[in-house]
């Protein structure tokens, strides 16, 4: 316990500069609370958007630390053919399984509108990006290839979701093994899956009172450091690939461990802080609301005390949400 | 030539039969309405209507009864047909700006209610709406205005005064407190300093429990400590209702849909300019000395244990807080409105006018002469020349003593 308590208040993130993620496919920035993230100005975001999936969301393009490419895409660092099908969600330079190959949603998205040359980069030879904390891979576009031509910045990268087809809908998408063994090869070992979809056999051209769907079609696999690795992390990946599991996934019990390492005192108010352990005890017995706490929010907090306190409110309203 | 103007021999004997009908259905549906029977009563007001579709003020009573039963949508709906029915029914007009209003439709609901005031400018329960509907807007002047005239008029033309109101059912105390002190315990425990106040802690503190009647638990904490108390709550089963009235920040209210009670928090902030802990009714849509505002000496709180031995938080001396908002709380006063009587009141705001002179029409509208004269005496504190008030008090005193004299 720490000699002076501290209220559960005072645990701080100690990133040290902002978490570099690279969004493959867009699909990260396509979420709804992709604002939310970026408001926390924690993230710096490189998203390669060549199916436009972004397209109607113009505003992304001014927030800070966020840039979209669109006309680019991680690869070889050969050209190559973007298939952009009527699904824009099915778009990539992978082409798309023939339709009696595909199950009913995916046979009539997949179909192939046009076809463009595209030029690849590859992952280690991106300027500008000394690393890279968070990789998010498309199963659309071919993922061990860009995994390959990235060794160099893999080597410090903290997370990477990579969506794995269990029903594949294109030709040479990494599966489920290849991705795995892959991963496990280069220093890193899978989490757990996300955004499990499922397939479901029932007829789609009949009105069912109720749905059932019970094949995994695709998941994200979220893949960390191997055990060898987080044993060896410094400091700052420690708070930052903590930071990732609880900003993005909100998992709480690896991050503890992590920041456990690296100050056990700021780890004990990161679990009082999440409500796993009660700050009451660390606590003085007696508490006194000050200015500094929670100040009248007519007042200023550099406001002089001989200032009249009506007369300067009079042309302020409340601020919105003030209370919540 | 529509069916309606020329029936015929045989229209019109059907239309006269359904008519004879609709008459059945409603004076049932009306005995039933009058012993409480509400579903049953809807029921039949509902055959009553089908019976006879082109009549406006069915519809609308109809529309009450589902509003009153807390089916607001079918509610509008039935207001709605009543003015394809007759466009000008000024009580529909108003009922169904009050419904929208509840929705927060603005837009739609004042220029209802205006167009009632326009066809009967001397509506009473027109300027209350009228006045509700500013005050949600934040247009206080214009709120207490409207409230004063409506009571104006019924001053003019004294309603009927109601039925007091059923007593409120007791309820689950000891579930109740059960509830409370796990509530204060989780907060404490998440850093949140939350602590027993206003009736919670008078009811603690005098009778050593929650008051008879008082389902609501009231807790105070720092504001700065809000959002996590939010989200503290919200994980242990309350539901946030900040949605009832959106603009209101400040104390927030939720519901448990498990025990079925309702928790106002209100969160205290300090003004180091009038050396005073402060909290109080605030809306984002009122300037800060028009919000209600209210003055404690400087809140310390000290660790303490709940009956179960729980850690929780606990005013250091609750005798001086409940002094300095009640004045003699030792006795009870089942009049006590503490929106409006609170001794600590940063003067009598706008929004506490209007929260006064509207619930002073609300509980003579209830019959509650007791009560809407404790509100007018506690106004006529802070406005002691005020004729409006001076000439309620003097109605209310009168009621009083009519009701006195029938009782002996």
């Amino acid at each position: 316990m720490a000699d002076t308590p501290t209220p559960p208040s005072d645990f701080q993130w100690q990133l040290d500069g902002r978490i570099t993620v690279i969004d493959h496919g867009a699909t990260f920035c396509a979420r709804d609370k992709f604002a939310e993230f970026m408001a926390t100005e924690a993230f710096s975001v490189v998203a390669f958007d060549p199916a436009n999936l972004l397209g109607d969301k113009p505003e992304l393009d001014s927030l800070d630390e966020f840039q979209r490419i669109a006309h680019l895409i991680l690869g070889s660092g050969e050209a190559t053919t973007f298939k952009a099908c009527l699904d824009p969600a099915l778009s990539g330079t992978l082409e798309p399984l023939a339709a009696p190959e595909l199950s009913g949603k995916a046979r009539q998205g997949a179909q192939v509108l046009t076809r463009l040359p595209i030029d690849t980069v590859t992952l280690d030879s991106i300027d500008g990006l000394p690393n890279i904390d968070w990789l998010i891979l498309d199963a659309v576009n071919p993922g061990l290839a860009i995994l390959e031509h990235g060794l160099g910045k893999l080597a410090q990268t903290l997370l990477v979701h990579v969506r794995i087809p269990f029903m594949p809908t294109h030709q040479q998408q990494a599966g489920w093994v290849d991705t795995c063994q892959w991963m496990s090869a280069h220093g890193f070992q899978c989490y757990r899956l996300n955004e499990v979809g499922l397939h479901s056999h029932l007829p789609d051209d009949m009105e069912l009172e109720k749905a059932q769907s019970t094949q995994f079609a695709s998941a994200e696999a979220v893949f960390i450091p191997d055990r060898a690795r987080l044993q060896v992390m410094n400091t700052r990946q420690s708070s930052r690939l903590a930071f990732l599991l609880d900003t993005v996934h909100g998992i709480h019990d690896l991050p503890w461990q992590l920041l456990n390492r690296v100050d056990p005192d700021n780890a004990r108010r990161y679990l009082i802080s999440h409500g796993y352990l009660s700050g009451y005890h660390d606590e003085a017995d007696t508490f006194a609301l000050t200015f500094a706490d929670s100040p009248a929010p007519w007042l200023s907090v550099d406001q002089d005390t001989d200032t009249d306190t009506c007369a300067k409110s009079s042309t302020r309203t409340a601020p919105a949400g003030a209370a919540s | 030539m529509s069916k309606h103007n020329n029936p015929g021999r045989h229209g019109a004997a059907h239309v006269s039969r359904q008519a004879s009908a609709a008459r059945s259905y409603e004076q049932k549906a009306n005995r039933l309405y009058r012993d409480e029977k509400l579903d049953r009563a809807i029921a039949l007001l509902r055959q009553a209507a089908t019976q006879s579709p082109d009549n406006a003020k069915l519809q609308h009573k109809l529309g009450l009864w589902l509003s009153k039963q807390k089916h607001v949508d079918e509610g509008i709906q039935c207001y709605r047909k009543a003015l394809e029915i007759d466009a000008d029914f000024a009580p529909a007009l108003i009922d169904l700006a009050q419904a929208l209003g509840k929705k927060n439709h603005f837009d739609e609901a004042v220029p209802l209610v205006e167009k009632a005031l326009e066809l009967e400018p001397d509506n009473a329960s027109g300027h209350l709406v009228y006045g509700v509907l500013k005050q949600r807007q934040g247009e206080l002047d214009d709120a207490v205005l409207q409230f004063r005239t409506s009571l104006e008029l019924r001053l003019q033309h004294p309603p009927r005064t109601g039925r007091p109101g059923k007593k409120k059912k007791d309820f689950n105390q000891p579930a109740t407190e059960a509830l409370l002190w796990t509530t204060l315990s989780t907060l404490a425990k998440a850093g949140v300093h939350a602590f027993a106040a206003f009736g919670t802690l008078l009811g603690l503190t005098r009778e050593g429990g929650l008051l008879p009647f008082d389902k609501d638990i009231d807790l105070g904490i720092p504001n700065s400590e809000m959002r996590r108390a939010c989200e503290v709550l919200e994980a242990n089963g309350w539901i946030e209702m900040s949605d009832v009235q959106p603009h209101m920040i400040n104390p927030i209210p939720f519901y448990h849909p498990l025990e079925k009670i309702t928790l106002d928090v209100s969160g205290f902030v300090v003004d180091r300019v009038a050396s005073r802990s402060c909290e109080g009714v605030w809306w984002d849509n009122v300037p800060w000395e028009d919000n209600r505002i209210t003055e404690f000496p400087p809140l310390e709180l000290e660790k303490a244990t709940s009956p179960d031995d729980q850690p929780i938080w606990s005013l250091r001396d609750p005798e001086q807080w409940l002094d300095v908002l009640y004045g003699d709380w030792r006795t009870p006063d089942p009049d006590f409105d503490t929106i409006i009587a609170a001794r600590n009141l940063r003067g009598f705001s706008l929004l506490t006018q209007s929260y006064a002179f509207s619930r002073i029409h609300e509980k003579w509208q209830n019959g509650q002469i007791g009560k809407a004269r404790a509100l007018v005496r506690h106004s006529r504190r802070h406005l002691p020349d005020d004729t409006l008030l001076r000439r309620l008090d003097t109605h209310f005193e009168a009621l009083q003593a009519e009701a006195a004299t029938a009782a002996a």
